[in-house]
């Protein structure tokens, strides 16, 4: 069985005697994110992102359906972020709970932050909507799923384009995407993670954590944040507590990033 | 009947593949078709579970992942298709008691799917460095409503057509296929209509195959020096 191996004694030593010199295994900085390469497919909706050696895919697509009884004018949104078996011969636990603190951080990131306009995707109220499905395919694991993941659903869903719709009353028409050009989805906000992995007592912090780093961490702690530097979210896991000093300062080196980050999805979404 | 790409009945749509893009893999490739683009990992061999363990060869097996969903039925299929092919392409005997693990990931699918597929999957194996005994390279053909013959089909193709055939032949016996899947209504003529059509794809994606792998021996060569 080919299992998820934790890193060796000598290893985590390794990394922490580092860190506390100022230094990170790879030769970067403390506060240096890896090369980020964000590249559209030729149909709108699919995007790959690499992050180093992490690699993630996302893939938007929508179908028209009955909304929730309890939402009659919004249309739905549903998150699947999947860690391909590319990743590992065998996924065990430790990789699925992954799985789904990715999912779960991208619900939280695009749709408990109102990123998208659930409204805009109502055709007929009470009877029909437009349900979005955002795949994320993890394709490489190399550390920092969840930014990787998240910048790349939020390019794919701003790329994506819906058929166009003509409502009537009633009656809708959906037209076929070679009769009509496909529409944009309305996105009110493009919401980035800036995520920090804390390791020893919590003493010792770097940001956008590498694989060994990912395993090696005793807390982490992810900052959500959007181009207008509006905090969206922020989610802190792990047993070791962090002060207010060091939250307030994550928060002011995310707002710093998050600008280069924004550069380069602007220029993938700008097709 | 034109096609609407404008291309002839017989020409395959522009190939594409990068080879060894992933780190954690042993060996991958990304083997596109015009718009169809998919993806191929290959673990081997490596350890295998208990239960699955072959005395005299590896065990192999496939995961194919649709790009949109969860995979169904169809997608089973898909495995399958790639697993019986493969298996009697692999040299299994020199790797016994281990596993070779072949992962699919499609990222957009134009139709020819199934083809792409077997296509990726021989190149990730080469990377990988897996004993081969020959390469298999895939093509799929349809006959439209007006019963002329096309290869290579976008989805739009595929849909309206009456009958859909892929076929796979190893560069060693072309004329003994290596995987034939055919389904809905067509007569015998068609049948080696499509045979042949899927002859002479074959054989132009088994040339751009050897020009992939010259180009990646190459490169290894130059960064050694």
């Amino acid at each position: 069985m080919v299992a998820e191996t934790e890193p060796s004694n000598i290893e985590t030593q390794f990394l922490l005697e580092a860190l506390q010199r100022g230094q990170r295994t790879d030769g970067r900085g403390i506060y240096d994110y890896r090369t980020l390469k964000i590249t559209g497919g030729s149909t709108p909706g699919l995007v790959t992102v690499q992050l180093g050696q992490t690699r993630v895919m996302a893939r938007v697509s929508c179908t028209v359906t009955r909304p929730y009884p309890d939402r009659p004018t919004e249309g739905i949104v549903q998150f699947n972020a999947e860690l391909s078996s590319l990743c590992a011969p065998h996924v065990d636990h430790t990789l699925r709970s992954q799985e789904v603190t990715v999912t779960r951080m991208l619900e939280r990131v695009l749709r408990q932050s109102r990123a998208i306009d659930t409204e805009a995707l109502c055709i007929v109220a009470g009877h029909k909507v437009w349900a979005l499905r955002v795949d994320v395919h993890i394709l490489d694991h190399a550390g920092n799923l969840v930014d990787a993941a998240a910048i790349a659903a939020i390019c794919a869903l701003r790329r994506f384009r819906r058929p166009d719709v003509t409502v009537d009353g009633e009656t809708a028409v959906i037209h076929d995407v070679r009769d009509r050009n496909p529409v944009p989805l309305s996105i009110h906000h493009t919401p980035v993670c800036v995520s920090f992995a804390f390791f020893g007592a919590g003493e010792l912090m770097v940001l956008d954590p590498s694989l060994l780093e990912e395993q090696s961490r005793v807390s982490w702690f992810t900052v959500t944040l959007n181009a207008h530097k509006e905090v969206c979210a922020l989610n802190k896991a792990g047993g070791v507590p962090l002060t207010h000093e060091q939250i307030k300062r994550c928060v002011q080196i995310a707002v710093a990033k998050v600008d280069e980050i924004n550069e380069k999805i602007q220029d993938a979404v700008n097709i | 009947m034109a096609r609407p790409d404008r291309r002839d009945p017989s020409q395959i749509r522009a190939l594409h593949c990068v080879l060894g893009q992933l780190n954690r893999v042993d060996g991958s490739a990304q083997f596109s078709a015009g718009d169809t683009s998919v993806l191929c990992g290959v673990y081997g061999p490596v350890d295998v579970k208990l239960y699955d363990e072959k005395l005299d060869r590896a065990h192999i097996e496939v995961k194919f992942r649709p790009d949109i969903g969860v995979p169904t039925t169809k997608d089973k299929w898909v495995e399958d298709a790639v697993r019986s092919t493969f298996e009697r392409e692999i040299l299994g005997q020199l790797h016994p008691r281990t596993l070779v693990q072949i992962n699919v990931q499609v990222c957009q699918g134009d139709g020819s799917v199934d083809a792409a597929a077997i296509n990726a999957t021989t190149l990730a194996l080469i990377d990988a460095g897996i004993p081969l005994r020959a390469m298999v390279a895939a093509a799929t053909c349809v006959v439209r409503s007006d019963h002329s013959i096309i290869v290579d089909p976008t989805q739009e193709e595929a849909d309206s057509a009456l009958s859909t055939h892929t076929f796979a032949f190893s560069n060693l016996q072309t004329n003994s296929p290596a995987y034939v899947d055919s389904r809905g209504e067509f007569s015998i003529d068609e049948y080696n209509a499509c045979y042949d059509m899927c002859m002479a794809a074959v054989d132009r994606t088994l040339a751009f195959m050897r020009t992939v792998v010259e180009g990646k021996i190459l490169k290894e060569t130059q960064t050694a020096l």
